[in-house]
């Protein structure tokens, strides 16, 4: 809880009555100037100065850490040229260098003065503190130019046609080429390329790859293109023939379908006639057992009236005897 | 049911205001690459300790502290650069402070006192600042509130050096002064006060009836009070939101309550460590062991620091011991099969050099390269570590080999558990083994032996008095701890139940797994989950339940008005807290803390969640609590 206004509020009463007792606080003209201004010392001054000089570079670096950054901005033309970028790029590593040098210069300075052991431990805290400082502004720089050689890493790969893993033909860009083949054409360009070529580093090397392509690329590139053209033809003629069969497929699958249609009515006619029969079937069934049982009735009655008749005429023989 | 403010514990709140204050008192800004501001950091002792187990001296470094010495030490000055304090507002120190400033040794004073600074004494600092004309040099003063030292995320004691005066011997002895018992009680008043400052929150009071957590309770109680109403600086405003929710319990125990647990052989890592190695604020002090020991020389010492950003201490600190060999063998392994892979590493790429290169060849391994590089401060951090521990638990497994502590703790648990019947001749058998223990270790199993027996004959006590003389032990205690049962009429049946050990016949795998910790000889003990008393009473207090059974807690709302009755009679229709602080006057003991722990989680996984935070007035080990109950009996006779 800050109880800084208590204090002063304090001051204040210890002052007013200060002045009812008649005590006089020592009042030191020297002292009493409301901005003291000690001498400042050298060490501070240094110290304050190198620190001032790394807090340019950090604001210059994020203030344009953005538009370094923007690859693919075509909406504003925002984007900076490779160009400025190193121009960024070697600035600022000089500035580095500049301050580090200074900082290597301070410590030794330093290390030279006598001086107590607190003092000693101070100085040399603060010194540590502005290295440490340093190396986050320097690490600062480093991820924004790891980001750009990134970049230009995956573009090359892009650019070359090849997947990363596979093992390419193109023989080792360390390796010098000798000398250039007559038939190749535009040699002239390569001849300018490869003067070109440095070694010193690595990405360099692969930033200058985009220019030089030797003679037995340029022939490999065009066999490759005829290739290429050759399977395209042939590829496009089996398209045509396909097309054709596919047609011929059509066709045929339409007069199937008609057939189909047709021989699905005689079906449905067929389905009806087949319940009809089936109705009538059913009737003559019932038909055909009722005459039979009439059969066997008329039969019975038949053979009925002969019994009797045998009978009555038995017993009239009988009878008239 | 989220909770968004429960997330800062106790030590990041209190880390959190120490930042604050060495930003000199600005809010911390989180951008990239800071500027860096110098400043000198001067602290008395009672600072240092604070600080001490919360922040590193190379996490001083990168806050800009740039010197860092004590107050009452001989000083240069230093010019340009703001000086931070951060003590006491004691007489002497107050005194020091006015010397610094008529001697001028700083440009700027930004002055931060730990506890409450009062209105005279105030005064008397404007008076000499005034007199040295430095009115103007100090910037800022503030009250920090942060009386309390922070050793883990839910575990605070109050002092460490000086603390001999809120000891156990110091509130308890018979020849207490009022006017004594009366400071001592403020200060524990001050810190708790501290403590709930930086929480942010105002406690529900219950404490123990009768003794002196409840004269703690009433004051506290009465401190809150005039505080919350003072509508003018009011140190709890701005909370009202957040009390409803997270309104903790703040549950004030004497030590009274179990005499038993303080005094008991440990089994967990960070207890041993306690207790043998003299664990204090979070740093240990190892025995390098260097070949036989000669006597009449001293013994190398190593400090080694235990901090909650180990990863094997933080998960380990609470398991028992034979896992924690297990732990630091498997760290070893999985360390020596990462050293393996970057020297493999190391040797492809020498093979690939000669190769024919294609570019993504080349960035491929560079690509693993760097993610080498960047693992390798890593790894060598972990060898560190691992070599610590390795360090620590040889010294420890050599401590318990020597004097057999696994053995006191097995027959300890044995006693506090009922599980199995005990016969004194087990105790007697091992109080006469020579070999076993040092005499400290044995009174403190006779001692729990005497407080977990209901009935000890008097010719048994006497016969183990001298087996216990013979011994050497100095048994003065006896006398104490004989009036202290006899004054606590609970009964100690059933106090300790649930425990006991079950041997696991787990060394065959540890020794086939080549271990460098050979641990035959040692019974690998495991712990069955058990409450201590202090568990229990917490557990009651937290269920709701009005009667905890064995402790009768009284309850304290400092927000609610006067009138007692009413504030109890609302009490039980209220929901009860789940968070709960639990604080013992008269010293704490690593076990409670760890059972406590246990508690928490147990009761997580059942779906509450709690947030438990203990505290003591000091955390003695059983050494020094043994001794503290030596001076009690030797004055009662």
């Amino acid at each position: 809880m800050d109880i800084t206004p208590l204090f002063k509020a304090c001051i204040k009463t210890v002052k007013t009555r200060n002045k009812a007792f008649g005590i006089h606080s020592p009042t030191n003209d020297d002292k009493q100037r409301i901005l003291r201004s000690k001498p400042k010392t050298g060490f501070m001054a240094t110290a304050r100065d190198i620190t001032s000089q790394i807090t340019k570079l950090r604001d210059f670096l994020l203030e344009h850490r953005e538009r370094y950054l923007s690859f693919y901005n075509d909406v504003t033309g925002d984007e900076m040229s490779e160009a400025e970028r190193d121009q960024i790029d070697t600035g600022a590593q000089r500035i580095i260098n500049t301050c580090c040098h200074l900082l290597k210069e301070f410590r030794n300075d330093n290390r030279k003065v006598p001086l107590s052991l607190q003092t000693r431990d101070f100085m040399d805290a603060v010194i540590d503190l502005i290295d440490s400082y340093l190396k986050s502004v320097c690490k600062i720089h480093s991820e924004l130019k790891a980001l750009r050689v990134k970049r230009a890493l995956d573009i090359r790969k892009l650019s070359r046609l090849e997947l990363p893993q596979t093992k390419s033909n193109i023989p080792n860009p360390f390796i010098q080429e000798n000398a250039p083949k007559e038939e190749n054409v535009g040699t002239e360009e390569v001849d300018n390329t490869k003067s070109k070529l440095d070694l010193s580093e690595n990405e360099v090397a692969v930033l200058s790859d985009e220019g030089e392509l030797s003679a037995e690329e340029l022939q490999m590139f065009e066999s490759e293109n005829v290739q290429l053209l050759n399977e395209l033809n042939s590829m496009t003629d089996e398209v045509r023939q396909i097309e054709s069969k596919v047609l011929h497929i059509a066709e045929l699958q339409e007069i199937f379908t008609e057939k189909i249609l047709q021989q699905e009515q005689d079906i449905d006619r067929i389905a009806n006639t087949v319940v009809g029969t089936t109705e009538t079937m059913k009737d003559a069934n019932e038909q055909i057992k009722q005459a039979i049982q009439r059969n066997a009735g008329l039969r019975v009655y038949v053979l009925f009236f002969l019994l009797v008749m045998s009978f009555t005429l038995l017993f009239l023989d009988w009878y008239n005897e | 049911m989220a909770r968004i403010d429960t997330m800062t514990t106790l030590r990041d709140r209190q880390l959190n205001a120490l930042k604050q204050m060495l930003n000199l008192n600005q809010t911390l800004t989180k951008a990239v690459a800071n500027e860096p501001s110098w400043k000198v950091l001067i602290y008395d002792r009672v600072g240092q300790d604070i600080i001490s187990p919360l922040i590193s001296i190379k996490e001083l470094r990168e806050l800009g502290v740039t010197l860092h010495v004590q107050l009452h030490s001989d000083r240069d000055s230093i010019p340009e650069v703001p000086a931070v304090y951060f003590c006491t507002p004691t007489e002497e120190n107050l005194g020091r402070i006015c010397q610094d400033l008529d001697n001028g040794l700083y440009d700027q004073y930004h002055l931060n006192f730990i506890s409450p600074i009062t209105r005279q004494k105030l005064e008397d600092l404007a008076a000499s600042s005034i007199q040295s004309n430095s009115v103007m040099s100090i910037h800022k003063i503030f009250d920090q509130y942060l009386n309390f030292i922070c050793l883990e995320d839910d575990l605070f004691i109050m002092k460490h050096q000086q603390s001999d005066s809120l000891s156990y011997y110091a509130i308890n002895k018979g020849d207490t002064k009022d006017t004594e018992m009366e400071a001592i009680m403020d200060e524990i008043v001050e810190s708790l006060f501290s403590v709930f400052v930086t929480l942010g929150n105002v406690p529900i009071i219950r404490c123990s009836k009768g003794n002196a957590a409840e004269m703690v309770a009433k004051k506290l109680d009465k401190k809150l009070r005039e505080n919350l109403w003072d509508a003018r600086n009011n140190l709890f405003h701005g909370q009202t939101g957040t009390f409803s929710f997270t309104r903790p319990m703040l549950i004030l125990l004497d030590r009274n309550i179990d005499m038993a647990t303080p005094l008991h052989h440990t089994w967990t890592y960070q207890a041993l460590a306690h207790d043998v190695l003299d664990l204090s604020l979070n740093r240990a002090v190892v025995p390098e062991s260097t070949g036989p020991a000669i006597p009449g020389q001293k013994t190398k010492t190593r400090t080694c620091d235990l901090d909650s950003k180990d990863p094997l201490w933080s998960e380990h600190k609470g398991s028992p011991f034979p896992t924690v060999a297990e732990a630091i063998q498997e760290d070893l392994d999985k360390y020596r099969s990462s050293e393996a892979e970057v020297k493999k590493l190391k040797s492809s790429m020498g093979l690939d050099a000669d190769s024919d290169l294609a570019l993504s060849l080349v960035s491929d391994n560079t690509q693993r390269l760097t993610s080498a590089v960047n693992s390798l401060p890593q790894l060598m951090e972990k060898k560190r570590l691992i070599d610590m521990h390795t360090t620590i638990a040889t010294a420890i497994l050599n401590a318990i080999k020597s004097r057999r502590l696994d053995s006191f703790f097995e027959l300890e648990e044995k006693i506090m558990s009922k599980s199995s019947g005990v016969e004194s001749k087990a105790v007697m058998d091992l109080i006469s083994d020579t070999s076993a223990g040092t005499a400290e270790d044995k009174m403190r199993l006779f001692i729990i032996y005497y407080l977990c027996t209901s009935q000890l004959p008097d010719e048994e006590y006497k016969k183990f008095e001298s087996a216990l003389v013979a011994a050497d032990c100095d048994i003065k205690p006896l006398v104490y701890m004989k009036r202290w049962k006899s004054f606590t009429k609970m009964s100690s049946q059933g106090q300790y139940e649930g425990g006991g050990t079950k041997t696991v016949s787990m060394f065959s795998k540890l020794v086939s797994q080549g271990s460098s910790f050979v641990m035959e000889g040692v019974k690998n003990l495991v712990v069955k989950k058990h409450k201590l008393p202090v568990s229990r009473c917490v557990e009651a207090a937290l269920s709701g339940a009005e009667s905890g059974g064995e402790c009768e807690l009284a309850w304290l709302d400092p927000r609610a008005a006067r009138t007692d009755a009413s504030v109890r009679a609302r009490a039980p229709k209220h929901p009860p807290p789940s968070d709960a602080v639990v604080f013992l006057v008269g010293g704490g003991s690593y076990i409670e803390y760890h059972n406590l722990m246990d508690f928490a989680k147990q009761q997580a996984t059942s779906g509450i969640a709690r947030k438990i935070i203990y505290g003591a007035t000091t955390l003695p080990h059983a050494g020094q609590f043994l001794k503290q109950l030596s001076l009690l009996g030797e004055e009662m006779q």
